[in-house]
């Protein structure tokens, strides 16, 4: 195990970034809201599906047992009416590309410098785990060769691109996977940084600063999962893994610390091999069902029950080995599970540097050594597969053992919890894409590079100035504010509508948040519109007494004529008792005619024109009181002349 | 500066751009070019993109290859315990292929490249025969093609060593030719399965496939009929079997857009191999009769449908251009404009009852049908529709024939016989099931 301070100049670290954000617009090909949908709420309709190996161009069927076994694999799609339409239940060709989501690409693509092209074709990226129920996933490039500055250099920007995000699973069996299909179809921008990062930390700020960028459109989802990272890193002797789903920025210089040192420790594995002249593995399954006639571990005898048997592969010289530590507190043998795991219906193995555990004993232990004539130095691992399977486990088990003496090899990994990484699938050298047949392709003319100019938001520094200079936001403000995806409307607020830009602030900043914490509304629902049709909303400010402001608000998003009938309902403050003896003198003497023929009769229709003209602010006893006198004064006045 | 020329398609080229700031190069695959743009294949990440010729400042053309997707092909081996079948390929999207390159979708998978997207079809059935009398999107099928298509049936029906026949079809015209080889052969002794596909076999998603295979299933059951078997649900659960003269395409683009109309499907066969039947399976056995083929088809047959302000002097258009028979898709109970009862009178030039009549004097068949789909023509509920009778618009005592069908069925009845009195005879007949002699609720409510 490395501990030491990792040298990253020494090693030659090269790391690349994969940024993926998604937009808060319409979904990318239909007209469905881009919603996720909270958990436990019942999908209107279950859809059942099964997706097709497609042959390989060179017409190969020849698929491993785990391949197999997933082209039965049925795919559950929950659907929702209120996110979900026969576009996303493959049931219905695509509509044509949703045009804001194009727009803040092109914005996108303005800030970081990259080359807008001129004609670009929806592809279809062929994806077959269900997650799209097309079994492709549409995607089309919008620019390249872009760059940015930083104090440590420039980064370029390989290319931007758009494309439909894929559903979420939300539950996974062996035969069986369930997505919901809320996801499914949400724009999501890709954004993908050439390997000009040299440490963990410059990764950090390349990420933190390009997500900036993202949310200063205004126009990208909050919340967990609405940014995701993927990180390509290489060190010298290594070769390029790429990691996927780091989700937060803090960890990204653990993820990569972390996964240098697996690099470095299979580096040094495959030195060791070499040391000890090992060369080769040359792997042969021995059934070894006896062994364990008279076991108690629970794992045994459970495999034993699925009618599985129990097969022995001898390691010569390989003890210690797969007990090493590779990444902290993962093991060499960790590493050969996963990828069994991945590439077979197997759960897992055991390997002799774990053993004795899980129920398995030294007598075990001892049996086997005895049986197979072990050496003080040989290894073995020992797996629970059926028969039928058993060919597959030894060539998986094979290939990767014989693969550390490559040390390290180009793959996909997933983080997993602790920040280790785990086997996801071989880094696919170009997946297999072809244009979309359903869409026309999109041409980036003059008036729409020129329209998506226009909307160019303020670049940070630019915002803080404004915010700290005519704004008079309060450093603390200006400084949470100019980073939020509330900036632009924020600002459009405060011009446009003259609305108080700390009042404000501290609306959109704190008042929602916590609002949205103790579930009293759900942030997805506060759109630009919303927000608009309520600030632009008359004297908003003066009408609405502060401490009312996000109970109302709340109302109104659930229901926008709320606002107009709480204005009604609640205007009496305005009206002061002298208010109204001036309103009933004004509207008896409009109606003279009627008073002075009907006398005190005329009281009925008096106090209705009043109720009517102060909105109903007054108590009737009170009105019908000071009408009365009024009545009767001017009925006194009359009968003089 | 190097100029393309077409020879240079297919090629991988390198585009620099005329950029000021920074050299911008595009390598791809050409894939063709106007004098305008340019459209690659970018070799990276296989992107299609389009280039301006104005924004080029050099093309170089490289010696490098790229290896384009191929269609596989399936040899098919024999199993002498399974039904044996043939199969008959007519194109359709089930028979599409996607260029990989270029995007473009073309009607060209042999019926061997079609068995190669679904091979498990041959643990089920043993496929003697492929034929391809032709290949078409359906929209471009007539009459000639279920000339063409129905002699190849006839030939595999009178062929004791074939147990059933599935053909492949685009979706659009599928029930027209089913209908077709419904009334050109009489006397169906074998299970004809009509099969397509709503989504193209380049995809994971492509649906033909448990249609083909729900077919192949059904082969065994020996049931005798022209079948149209398609996704029964959303689902990939089951195919629904359906008497191709009462199905119908409902819906542009869904798995399951064929349903049955006034009727039941058969059955619903399972991907597992169950099958569940809403009929009685002994009903539908085979009563062993000969197969007869009389393929003759009129084609001066057409089918006009009525709607408010429609102008019934297309009639005359039709007598003018020799036509022989005609069905009305009527509204309602079957309902065309005569204004003859109404207070405020329908201006004459759109009544349709002096062109019907005319129609009928020059020995035209005019069949009416309903528009509705669903439930039976009438011609006696309201009185206007005795004036359609009297102008010689035949009702035929409240049939639930699809206009379509019916369309079909003269056109064929046309060339059967000569006096109006067996055409109208034949067309009243139940031929192949497009005529029930009851509805029950169920026939509506679980259909759509």
């Amino acid at each position: 195990m490395i501990t030491k301070n990792l040298d990253y100049k020494e090693l030659g670290l090269m790391c690349g970034l994969e940024l993926h954000q998604q937009l808060d617009t319409n979904k990318l090909f239909c007209n469905c809201r881009s919603k996720l949908i909270k958990e436990n709420i019942k999908p209107d309709k279950i859809i059942l599906r099964k997706l097709r190996a497609v042959s390989s161009e060179t017409g190969d069927f020849d698929l491993t047992a785990k391949e197999e076994q997933d082209k039965k694999k049925l795919f559950k799609y929950h659907f929702y009416n209120s996110c979900n339409c026969l576009v996303e239940s493959d049931s219905q060709p695509p509509l044509s590309i949703n045009q804001e989501a194009l727009k803040i690409s092109l914005i996108i693509s303005f800030l970081t410098n990259s080359s807008i092209l001129n004609t670009s074709y929806v592809m279809r990226k062929q994806v077959i785990d269900g997650s799209n129920v097309s079994g492709f996933q549409r995607t089309i490039m919008i620019s390249t060769d872009g760059y940015l500055d930083f104090d440590f250099g420039k980064v370029r920007i390989d290319k931007i691109l758009l494309e439909e995000d894929a559903a979420r699973a939300i539950e996974r069996k062996d035969n069986e996977v369930t997505y919901s299909l809320d996801r499914l179809g949400i724009p999501l921008i890709e954004l993908v940084v050439w390997h000009d990062m040299h440490t963990p930390d410059q990764v950090k700020q390349v990420a933190k600063y390009v997500g900036q960028i993202f949310r200063s459109t205004g126009k990208t989802k909050r919340g967990l999962g609405s940014i995701r990272q993927d990180i390509n890193i290489s060190i010298k002797e290594g070769a390029r893994v790429e990691i996927k789903g780091c989700q937060d920025l803090e960890s990204i210089p653990e993820i990569i610390n972390r996964e240098i040192i697996r690099q470095l420790s299979l580096i040094e594995i495959k030195k060791e091999l070499l040391n000890k002249k090992i060369s080769s593995f040359s792997l042969e399954a021995k059934e070894i069902n006896n062994i364990f006639k008279n076991c108690d571990s629970k794992i045994v005898n459970n495999s034993f029950k699925e009618k599985k048997n129990a097969y022995l592969f001898v390691l010569p010289s390989f003890k210690g080995f797969l007990g090493k530590e590779i990444q902290p507190n993962r093991r060499l043998g960790s590493e050969l599970a996963n990828f069994l795991k991945i590439r077979t219906t197997l759960k897992g193995l055991f390997h002799l540097d774990e053993l004795p555990n899980y129920g398995i004993t030294e007598k075990e232990i001892n049996n086997i050594k005895q049986d197979f004539s072990l050496k003080e130095n040989d290894s073995f691992i020992i797996v629970f597969s059926s028969k039928e399977e058993i060919d597959s486990v030894k060539m998986v088990l094979e290939d990767r053992l014989n693969k550390l003496f490559l040390g390290v090899l180009k793959e996909t990994r997933a983080v997993n919890l602790e920040f280790n990484t785990e086997y996801q699938r071989s880094l696919s050298t170009s997946s297999r894409m072809y244009p979309e047949t359903d869409l026309s392709p999109v041409v980036f003319t003059k008036e729409i590079l020129s329209s998506a100019k226009k909307e160019i938001p303020l670049s940070l520094n630019e915002r803080k100035k404004l915010y700290i200079e005519k704004f008079k936001l309060s450093s603390q403000l200006t400084e949470k504010m100019s980073l939020s995806n509330y900036a632009p409307i924020f600002e459009k607020l405060v011009i446009n509508y003259k609305i108080n830009p700390t009042f404000l602030s501290v609306f959109l900043l704190e008042d929602l948040i916590s609002a949205s914490r103790e579930n009293k509304i759900d942030l997805e629902d506060v759109s630009e519109k919303i927000l608009i049709d309520f600030f632009s909303y008359k004297d908003i400010e003066k009408i609405l007494p502060k401490n009312k402001f996000l109970t109302v608000f709340i109302s109104f998003v659930n229901n926008p004529s709320f606002l107009e009938k709480y204005i009604l309902e609640n205007k009496k403050e305005d009206f002061s008792e002298n208010d109204l003896k001036k309103i009933i003198l004004d509207v008896i003497l409009e109606n003279k005619e009627v008073v002075i023929t009907q006398k005190e009769r005329a009281i009925g229709l008096i106090m209705g024109r009043v109720m009517s003209k102060t909105n109903n602010a007054f108590d009737g006893k009170l009105i019908s009181e000071i009408a009365k006198n009024e009545i009767l004064k001017i009925l006194e006045k009359n009968k003089s002349f | 500066m190097i100029k393309i020329t077409t020879k240079d398609i297919g090629k991988v080229i390198n585009v620099t751009l005329n950029s000021e700031k920074k050299e911008i190069i595009y390598k791809g695959n050409l894939i063709e070019f106007t004098d305008e743009i340019i459209k690659l294949k970018l070799i990276d990440n296989g992107y299609n993109i389009g280039i301006l010729q104005k924004d080029i400042k050099k093309i170089e053309i490289l010696d490098e290859k790229v290896s384009l997707g191929k269609i596989t092909s399936k040899k098919t081996k024999e199993n002498k315990d399974l039904p044996n079948i043939v199969y008959i390929g007519t194109g359709g999207t089930i028979g599409t292929h996607v260029d990989y390159v270029t995007g473009a979708v073309t009607m060209c998978r042999t019926p061997e490249e079609i068995i190669s997207t679904t091979p498990e079809i041959e643990n089920i059935i043993n496929i003697k025969k492929i034929e391809s009398p032709f290949i078409k999107a359906s929209e471009d099928i007539y009459y000639k093609d279920w000339q063409k298509l129905s002699e190849i049936v006839y030939k595999y029906l009178i062929d004791d060593t074939i147990d059933g026949i599935i053909i492949t079809h685009g979706t659009d015209t599928l029930s027209f030719t089913g209908s077709a080889l419904s009334f050109m052969i009489e006397n169906i002794n074998k299970p004809v399965l009509l099969v397509g596909a709503q989504r193209s076999p380049d995809r994971a998603s492509f649906d033909g496939s448990q249609n083909l295979i729900c077919a192949s299933i059904f082969i065994k059951e020996k049931i005798p009929g022209v079948f149209t078997v398609m996704h029964g649900s959303i689902n990939d659960d089951y195919c629904e079997v359906i008497n191709s003269v009462k199905s119908r395409k409902m819906h542009t683009s869904r798995r399951d857009a064929f349903k049955a109309i006034n009727s039941q499907a058969i059955c619903k066969v399972y991907l597992d191999g169950k099958i569940k039947y809403n009929l009685d399976k002994e009903n539908l056995k085979n009563k062993n009769k000969k197969p007869i083929l009389n393929n003759f088809f009129e084609e001066k047959t057409a089918l006009i449908k009525l709607y408010p302000n429609s102008d019934p002097s297309i009639i005359d258009w039709y007598i003018e251009k020799g036509y022989k028979g005609i069905i009305l898709e009527g509204t309602g109970l079957g309902h065309v404009p005569t204004g003859q009862e109404d207070k405020e009178k329908l201006p004459a030039e759109y009544q349709w009852v002096l062109h019907i009549k005319k129609a009928t004097e020059k020995g035209i068949v005019v069949i009416l049908s309903s528009q509705c789909l669903f439930g039976r023509v009438n011609g006696k509920v309201y009185a206007n529709l005795r004036y359609i009778a009297n102008a010689g618009g035949e009702y035929l005592d409240s049939h639930d024939m699809l206009p379509e069908v019916a369309l079909i069925k003269l056109g064929i009845a046309l060339k059967k016989f000569n006096k109006r009195e067996d055409i109208i005879n034949y067309m009243k007949k139940n031929i192949s099931g497009e005529i029930t002699d009851k509805e029950v609720p169920e026939y509506y409510e679980e259909s759509i």
